[in-house]
């Protein structure tokens, strides 16, 4: 009997996710990863690399859990 | 213990309403804040407004969709089409008749936001119905019911809460994964529309003419991808010798995010109507239909797409490749379609 409300809600803590947008170069495949910012879409282009002077593109974007350090 | 074998199921019972009064008032916080978040995106924070646009956002929110009879079941997948569009386009009219002056990204958005509160306004509304019935009756089997169901409830109603920040930032969505895979091979061809927010392009693969269909990013659609393949073979006269198709899947607890399995069949959820036109299609012109899933949870599929889902894309279109490879040959015509939700991926 004692068991049953533990079945109720899971209040777990979720996990803070943290989304970052992935910039790929088109050229030398050098890849970038910052903090996403509004206006960010996967394989938007912008701007050039800064070793080669390619083209830029946004590969990834994803959310991973901040890492408690 | 006398008091307990007395008292015993009055306790549980008491017990038992406890609980489920409490998920309740947390169904109850969710819906409020789906439905504050919706209207302050509607109105830019402007308290102007407010006034005027949240009546009519809470109008959208009661927003009913009869289905059709199924007595008489021949030809209901036309008919459930037909009422599925009709409330599509009227949710859409609405919408810029509200915000007359946004853009295709803000006017999906606006569309998904409300999509996400009515469900979470429906959800509440169901179970505490059922609460109340089973407070007014005193009937511990109904609140028991309704106890045994609440965590996969509140799973559900988790994943739009969820969907929500994803969806105010146009951020790419676990269930974006298909769209990701394909419309990396369209970006540098032609796309052209071929059903409602649907396009297609084509390009070359291996020795191979793939023809390549996704909704119309990085807006926030599902596109029509049924109307688009069927289209594509009986107006455009493409008659393909496979067709493949890329979509993410719900993972059983206990597979791991990410995970790409192979199979056979129309990878597509929703409520049918897709998957019953490519069926058909296909049956009819003995075209085989190959899928490819990426694996991930309710709540990873709703929200902004996980690392694990992100990365396994290089390895899907890997597998795509090798089913290329395999299933046809050089010269051979195929459709390969990403299925899903293309907010923040474009093609
Ligand atoms: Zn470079």
């Amino acid at each position: 009997m004692s068991s049953l409300p533990l079945l109720g809600a899971p209040d777990k803590k979720k996990p803070k996710l943290t989304v970052y947008t992935i910039e790929e170069c088109q050229s030398c495949h050098l890849k970038t990863k910052r903090g996403f910012r509004e206006g960010d879409f996967v394989h938007k282009r912008e701007g050039q690399c800064q070793s080669c002077k390619g083209n830029l593109m946004i590969t990834m974007i994803y959310a991973e859990p901040i890492k408690v350090s | 213990m006398a008091l307990l074998i007395i008292y015993g199921q009055r306790i549980q019972a008491w017990m038992i309403l406890n609980d489920v009064s409490r998920s309740v008032g947390k169904l109850k916080l969710m819906k409020d804040r789906s439905r504050k978040e919706a209207v302050e995106f509607v109105t830019g924070g402007s308290n102007a407004k407010v006034d005027e646009l949240a009546p009519r956002i809470d109008q959208f929110l009661e927003y009913f969709t009869i289905m059709p009879i199924d007595m008489d079941p021949s030809g209901v997948v036309g008919k459930l089409e037909h009422i599925m569009t009709t409330r599509d386009d009227r949710l859409k009219a609405e919408i810029r008749t509200l915000v007359p002056d946004a853009d295709p990204i803000r006017a999906s958005v606006i569309e998904n936001l409300i999509e996400a509160a009515s469900a979470l306004n429906f959800i509440y509304k169901i179970v505490r119905h059922f609460y109340l019935i089973g407070k007014k009756t005193t009937s511990m089997f109904i609140l028991a019911q309704l106890q045994m169901i609440m965590p996969m409830v509140l799973l559900e109603a988790d994943a739009l809460t969820g969907a929500i920040d994803a969806f105010k930032k146009a951020q790419p969505l676990g269930d974006g994964i298909g769209p990701m895979v394909v419309g990396r091979l369209m970006l540098d061809s032609e796309k052209k529309e071929v059903a409602k927010e649907t396009v297609y392009s084509q390009s070359e693969l291996k020795g191979r003419k793939v023809y390549l269909l996704t909704a119309k990013g990085p807006a926030g659609n599902v596109g029509q991808p049924g109307n688009g393949i069927k289209n594509m073979v009986e107006e455009l006269d493409i008659k393909p010798n496979a067709i493949i198709m890329i979509d993410a899947a719900l993972k059983l607890e206990g597979e791991k995010t990410g995970e790409i399995a192979e199979g056979i069949g129309a990878a597509i959820g929703g409520i049918g109507v897709d998957r019953f036109k490519i069926e058909e299609v296909a049956t009819k012109h003995g075209i085989p239909l190959y899928a490819i899933v990426i694996k991930q949870s309710i709540v990873d599929a709703i929200s902004v797409m996980r690392k694990e889902v992100a990365e396994a894309g290089d390895k899907t279109r890997e597998v795509m490749e090798r089913i290329v490879e395999e299933k046809t040959k050089e010269g051979d015509k195929i459709i390969i379609v990403g299925v899903g939700n293309t907010l923040g991926v474009a093609q």
